[in-house]
């Protein structure tokens, strides 16, 4: 190995690298002064940092409990889209409708009315009133005005 | 995780709490509850801080335990969202305390972090105080992924491969990290 190999000198120093990189290293830092005070150094260095007091643990049948009503707080917590809108949002989205409603809208290309199609339109309207027509034919329409108003009810009698 | 014959495997577990077994999550959690916290801990170094964040991550196992695939062991997969959220929730911190107070909170942050770990016996506290807190004030001072990488290859006993799953980054880079690490840290125990 012609290069220092220091980047291997942690897992070296762990005792994890495969048995041929090992070798590579073995041979470097036994021709290598300044590779072996390095990883003399990570071996300091790691001592001193796994040497380092464990926190004072927490009570952990109270950290449980705590757990657990974070559980529940968060599946009773009401989905994103369904809790309230902050004021900020809500002010926001209203100024945008707003906005929205105020602007001057977009000049639209008149175009002539096509008559003819309003008149088919109207007439589809009434094609149930059209079916009857033959009672219409037989009404006085002065005198049967409220007949005609509820055709639609008037059941159609054979003959008249 | 190894486990004693006849215990269930952590990715059992899982999958049951998948399944909401209310009982195999309370076992994931006895499990993994001291690690979660000393890992939360030893990143953000703050009591309340830890619990929280430790919480949290079990929490998160809670809710998407049926989105793990079981292509990593749990621990890799736990570990994983344990370190994303306290990373995330440093980065969350020290915003809203330069957002706040930019003089002040620096300063207030360092003097939480500077307080060594409590131990057991307050006497050897007060003795190895010092230098572990020297010590530990140069890991506050890591980039995250170089505080994150060493905090598992050392203190949690993960190997290189393992770390490099967590941190979701491939193992040359955790070898880079962990010795730049070492290269600061070492400065610290010799100036």
């Amino acid at each position: 190995m012609d290069t220092h190999p220091e980047t291997a000198l942690v897992p070296f120093a762990k005792d994890e690298l495969a048995p041929d990189e090992r070798a590579r290293v073995e041979a470097h830092l036994a021709a290598c002064e300044a590779c072996r005070r390095a990883l003399a150094d990570v071996r300091a260095v790691l001592v001193e940092l796994a040497a380092a007091p464990a926190p004072a643990a927490p009570h952990w049948g109270r950290y449980r409990v705590e757990l657990r009503a974070r559980i529940d707080a968060r599946a009773r917590a009401p989905r994103w889209w369904r809790r309230p809108m902050p004021i900020a949002v809500s002010a926001g989205l209203a100024a945008a409708l707003l906005l929205f409603m105020l602007w001057p809208p977009a000049p639209v290309e008149q175009r002539p009315v096509d008559l003819a199609a309003l008149d088919e339109t109207a007439i589809g309207a009434r094609l149930d009133m059209l079916e009857h027509y033959d009672v219409v034919e037989r009404l006085d329409l002065l005198e049967e005005l409220d007949v005609i108003r509820e055709l639609d009810i008037v059941p159609v009698r054979d003959g008249g | 995780m190894s486990h004693e014959r006849g215990e269930t495997s952590d990715e059992a577990l899982c999958a049951r709490v998948a399944a909401r077994d209310e009982g195999a999550f309370d076992q994931l959690v006895e499990r993994y509850q001291a690690r979660a916290y000393r890992l939360a801990w030893s990143l953000l170094r703050d009591p309340e801080d830890a619990r929280d964040v430790s919480q949290e991550a079990f929490l998160r196992v809670y809710q998407s335990a049926g989105r793990f695939r079981g292509e990593a062991r749990f621990s890799t997969w736990f570990y994983r969202i344990l370190v994303n959220l306290a990373l995330d929730h440093r980065r969350r911190r020290r915003w809203w305390e330069r957002a706040v107070a930019p003089d002040r909170g620096e300063e207030e942050t360092a003097l939480v972090e500077r307080q060594p770990a409590p131990g057991p016996d307050p006497g050897e506290r007060a003795s190895e105080g010092q230098a572990m807190t020297r010590l530990w004030d140069a890991v506050r001072r890591l980039s995250p992924q170089q505080r994150a990488a060493v905090v598992l290859s050392v203190q949690e006993q993960l190997s290189t491969a393992e770390v490099a799953a967590v941190l979701e980054i491939s193992e040359p880079t955790v070898r880079v990290h962990l010795h730049r690490a070492v290269q600061a840290l070492r400065k610290v125990l010799k100036p």
